[in-house]
């Protein structure tokens, strides 16, 4: 056993001696045959000869032997590389353009497949990942995936469930905090006792939170994400121990969390959650989140099974709190995505595919063409005892060779186009997409496109392969190489690989097109409220006994907009809860008086804005019923509200809804009832909407928030108003800073980025795609025209005018494009349909989008048509006649 | 080429290989003639299939190779039987005289024997 691993071993390293041992023992063998043949008296010349015939195929005899090694296999595959490796370089041209083609393929799927799994795959990089769970309650008919649970339920759960060693609760909120000069807002979470065990991460500097520190009284600790630290503490080790006013308290620095720990994902710094004792008894309002870590053996499913039965006893102990609650246990990776990202993903990715598929066809046809020229080099190949599997696989190879070449371009091109996409992300956004920081070139990524690279490089080969294996040996050897007499396979092969890519280049180019326009629309929606003169910023009222009163509030937002509007270069200042397309929310539910919901399940939700009068004049939208808000709706009036035409339409069909009365939440809330006394156009706030939401705003004087945002119309540039801003509001409070102060039109474009990616991504793959196909068009039919140069002479000589030698050659060729528009319009109208439901701008039955991008391939390929179809005309009839 | 030649039987080549060099170490060639020469040339060898038995036989362990001087002065690769081979060929040999003997007593059984 032993001795034959090393015959093989050796057999392996030394193979180049052996072959050249095995050439010099038959050389041998043939020269003292002839030797012996000449002492027989065979003249010296006739001898060799003589020997040669005797012996047989010598290369076969050759092959034969090296299968009896038993390395041959390997061995036959390292000589196809060599093979291989030498007929590209042989071919410069065409290694070329097969290799930038499948290159192209491969970067567009690698880097699509980098951003992929940044966003999908590994949001987190948490170290115990897979164990940790997000848990929620959601309500029974609600398809909303949001997490949220009532303190006091939590608290049960706690006591309550074992199929967790660590639960902990948190809760957003962004804080002002003054660590020194200038206030900043930052995105604070609270967090009860647990959070970091249960993350299972150490503190770079510092400790975590002790386990009574989220008992009211001793929650003035704070820990830093290091990205915070390095921000605004200059990475100061001495930051520690240091204090700093939160909300006008203060607060003492116990730890520094390292990069990796980021959770939930826009975090800038965690302080404790402390529940006051009637907090604790909550058992209605839910916003608490919930993340645990299972048991070592416990699996998520059993976690599930425990929590469902506790979920039960609750709703059967507190009916009127939890009725139609239900729980539900979902990996934390799973509520850590964006929820939007993965049909986008999904799409480019297919997308992607799409492109790679059609460079393969190019490289397939590429491979056609040349096996073509090659007929005679593989018959005698054939001839000469090569096996037709052998023969296969050496096409095979050197498709495969070509593959892997494509895959080192395609890896720099992923590199590259990951740079980009990387460089032009403004680094306020970052912080708020999942996984950004795990999104480059790395192991993962690098095997993926070695098997993208492989599969393709199969694809592109096989045809010809295939083709190879059938070949006619002596009609092959017997006729010139030039001769297309066997052309009738052949020519169907390529035909329908041509067909197949105008099919996909048109099924892409028509998904890019839609998803161009549906992004345009989505921009344009916002037009109309000039966002480029609009300074928006925000402003967080901190959450301290100074604003517990909601005239306090009120008059803090009074006295900010007189100052903002008394600057010069101001025309009017406007509060709202939040801009169209700025990300904040703000829905909920709402009840009408006199139309009872008939379902508990079925609650009506709403946008709910709180604005100030001129909001509507300053962003340009018209009234279309009643009266504005004015300053006489004040706290101490009757509350009144102001719907969207879509919420008359949805609500009031009949009617107008002028002088009904609805309130925020339940009908038996404590709420008051607003009376509607206005309706006005619609505006459109959360861009992945389908249609415009329906809407209720309040006057801010009536129900002040905590969280708002400020616009300002100015005259010039809305940037430069930013400090004259700043120091209005610390006019009015001292410590109270301002943030995310930009244009309304840059708000509304960095919202909607992760679209213009797609969108852009779409229109690159989309291009590629029309390039691509309109290669290949061209290469097929300039092909055609180089075999057919005799046929096209033979009918010049007969009369044939110039006219009829163009349509003979651009009658193939429109054939075939008719034949990829038949098969790919209808699969274009299916992605329409995937696209319309992922966008809201985009229409399935978009007849000038399909028609346009139809109109765009089919003059491209006409075009690819037409240029071999002059070359033909140019065909000079003696020459052609000589051809053979 | 003698007209009276017979073919090989299918799997004897490897067989009477290890006999050729079993008298002495051959080369390739050697290996041919020496078959030829007991054969008193009645056996036809092909040349090119002598060579692929020779590397599975050497692969198999049964012959070993090595780099000499030939009888014309050039080199030459010469096997020669191993242990191994040795006992191949004897059990080789008897299997093949058992099988001769018994195909030999069928073809020569009369009507009276059966």
């Amino acid at each position: 056993m032993w001795s034959r691993v090393r015959w093989w071993l050796r057999a392996l390293l030394k193979r180049s001696r052996m072959e050249r041992e095995m050439d010099a023992e038959l050389r041998f063998h043939i020269e003292s045959f002839a030797e012996d043949l000449v002492r027989s008296g065979v003249p010296c010349e006739e001898a060799l000869r003589r020997a040669r015939i005797e012996f047989g195929g010598i290369e076969r005899a050759k092959e034969e032997c090296r299968d009896a090694r038993g390395v041959s296999f390997l061995d036959s595959v390292l000589q196809d590389l060599r093979f291989a490796l030498r007929m590209l370089r042989k071919n410069p041209g065409f290694t070329a353009v097969g290799v930038l083609t499948l290159g192209i393929g491969i970067g567009a799927n690698a880097a699509i497949f980098s951003v992929a799994q940044g966003f999908l795959l590994k949001p987190l990089a948490l170290p115990q990942e897979d164990r940790l769970v997000a848990v929620g309650e959601l309500q029974a008919n609600d398809r909303n995936d949001t997490i949220r649970v009532s303190p006091a339920n939590y608290l049960d759960w706690v006591s309550q469930s074992h199929s967790f060693d660590h639960v902990s609760a948190f809760d957003w909120g962004s804080v002002n905090l003054n660590a020194g000069s200038v206030p900043f807002t930052a995105q604070g979470i609270r967090v009860s006792a647990g959070f970091f065990e249960a993350l299972g991460v150490k503190p770079l500097l510092g400790r975590i939170f002790l386990p009574d520190e989220d008992q009211p009284g001793h929650e003035k600790e704070l820990i830093l994400t290091r990205g915070l630290w390095e921000r605004e503490f200059g990475s100061d080790a001495n930051a520690i121990g240091k204090t700093v006013r939160i909300d006008g308290s203060a607060y003492t620095v116990v730890g520094v969390m390292d990069k990796g720990c980021k959770f939930p994902q826009s975090v800038e710094l965690w302080l404790p959650l402390a529940l006051e004792p009637q907090a604790r008894r909550n058992r209605q309002d839910r916003f608490l989140q919930v993340m645990a870590h299972l048991k070592p053996g416990i699996a998520r499913e059993q976690a599930f099974a425990e929590m469902k039965t506790i979920s039960g006893r609750l709703s059967r102990q507190y009916p009127e709190a939890n009725r139609n609650w239900t729980v539900q246990v979902i990996p934390l990776r799973d509520y850590a995505v964006f929820h939007g990202s993965a049909p986008f993903m999904f799409l480019l990715m297919g997308t992607a595919g799409l492109v790679l598929l059609i460079a393969c066809a190019n490289v397939a046809n590429l491979l056609l063409a040349r096996a073509t020229g090659r007929r005679k080099e593989i018959a005698v190949r054939a001839a000469l005892g090569a096996g037709r599997w052998r023969v296969a696989r050496q096409l095979l190879c050197e498709s495969l060779v070509l593959g892997l070449l494509g895959s080192i371009v395609g890896l720099l091109l992923a590199k590259w186009a990951i740079y980009l996409f990387l460089a032009n992300m403004p680094p306020e956004l970052e912080r708020f997409v999942a996984g950004w920081d795990q999104i480059r070139l790395d192991a993962m990524v690098f095997l993926f496109a070695m098997v993208v690279a492989a599969t393709a490089g199969i694809l592109a080969g096989l045809a010809p392969a295939l083709q190879s294996r059938r070949p006619d040996l002596n009609a092959v050897l017997k006729e010139g190489v030039k001769n297309s007499s066997d052309g009738g396979s052949r020519h169907r092969v390529r035909s329908a690989i041509v067909v197949a890519q105008v099919s996909l280049a048109l099924i892409l180019m028509i998904g890019s097109g839609l998803m161009v326009k549906g992004f345009r629309t989505l921009l344009d929606t916002n037009r109309r409220f000039q966002p480029e003169s609009l300074l928006a910023l925000r402003l967080v009222l901190p959450d301290s006994p100074a604003y517990k009163d909601p005239h306090r509030r009120a008059a803090f937002y009074d006295q900010t907009l007189q100052e903002l509007s008394a600057l010069p270069g101001v025309r009017s200042a406007a509060l709202v809860t939040g801009f169209p397309f700025s990300g904040l929310m703000n829905d909920g539910t709402f009840s009408i008086e006199g139309q009872p919901v008939t379902d508990a399940g079925a609650q009506r939700f709403a946008v709910m804005k709180d604005i100030s009068a001129n909001y509507f004049e300053t962003m340009g939208v018209a009234l279309r019923e009643g009266r504005p808000f004015n300053d006489l709706d004040g706290a101490e009036s009757r509350l009144v509200a102001i719907v969207s035409e879509r919420f008359a339409r949805l609500y009031f069909p009949s009617e107008s809804p002028l002088g009904h009365r609805i309130k925020t939440g339940a009908e038996s809330s404590s709420e008051s009832w607003l009376t509607i006394v206005g309706v006005v156009r619609d505006i459109k706030y959360n861009w992945s909407a389908s249609m415009p939401e329906p809407v209720v705003y309040r006057p801010y004087r009536q129900a002040p928030p905590y969280y708002v945002a400020l616009g300002l119309r100015t005259e010039g540039d809305p940037a430069s108003l930013v400090p004259a801003a700043r120091l209005a509001v610390t006019r009015v409070s001292r410590d109270q800073p301002i943030f995310n102060t930009e244009s309304l039109d840059r708000v509304i474009r960095d919202n909607t980025l992760p679209i213009a990616y797609v969108a852009a991504m779409m229109a690159a793959a989309g291009l590629l795609a029309l390039l691509l196909a309109s290669i290949g068009v061209y290469g097929v039919m300039a092909y055609s025209v180089v075999e057919r140069t005799h046929e096209i002479g033979v009918r010049i000589v007969v009369g044939a005018g110039y006219r009829d030698v163009v349509r003979l050659v651009l009658r193939r060729g429109v054939l075939l494009m008719v034949l990829g528009f038949a098969t790919g319009l209808p699969c274009a109208y299916g992605l329409a349909r995937l696209e319309a439901n992922l966008l809201a701008g985009i229409s399935a039955s978009d007849f000038w989008a399909f028609s346009w991008v139809t109109a765009v391939l089919a003059v491209a390929s006409l075009l690819a048509c037409y240029i071999p179809a002059r070359r033909a005309m140019k065909v000079d009839p003696m020459v052609a006649l000589k051809y053979e | 080429m003698d007209k009276k030649q017979m073919e090989l039987l299918q799997g004897t080549l490897d067989m009477l290989i290890l006999k050729a060099v079993s008298l002495g170490p051959l080369h390739g060639y050697g290996v041919l003639l020496r078959i030829q020469q007991i054969s008193k040339d009645r056996l036809e060898i092909q040349q090119g299939s002598l060579y692929p038995a020779l590397y599975r036989l050497e692969h198999q362990g049964w012959i070993t190779s090595e780099w000499g001087e030939s009888e014309n002065k050039r080199k030459a690769k010469y096997y020669r039987l191993t242990a191994a081979g040795k006992r191949k060929l004897q059990t080789e040999a008897e299997k093949w005289n058992r099988m001769a003997d018994v195909i030999a007593g069928i073809l020569q059984s009369t009507p009276g024997e059966v």
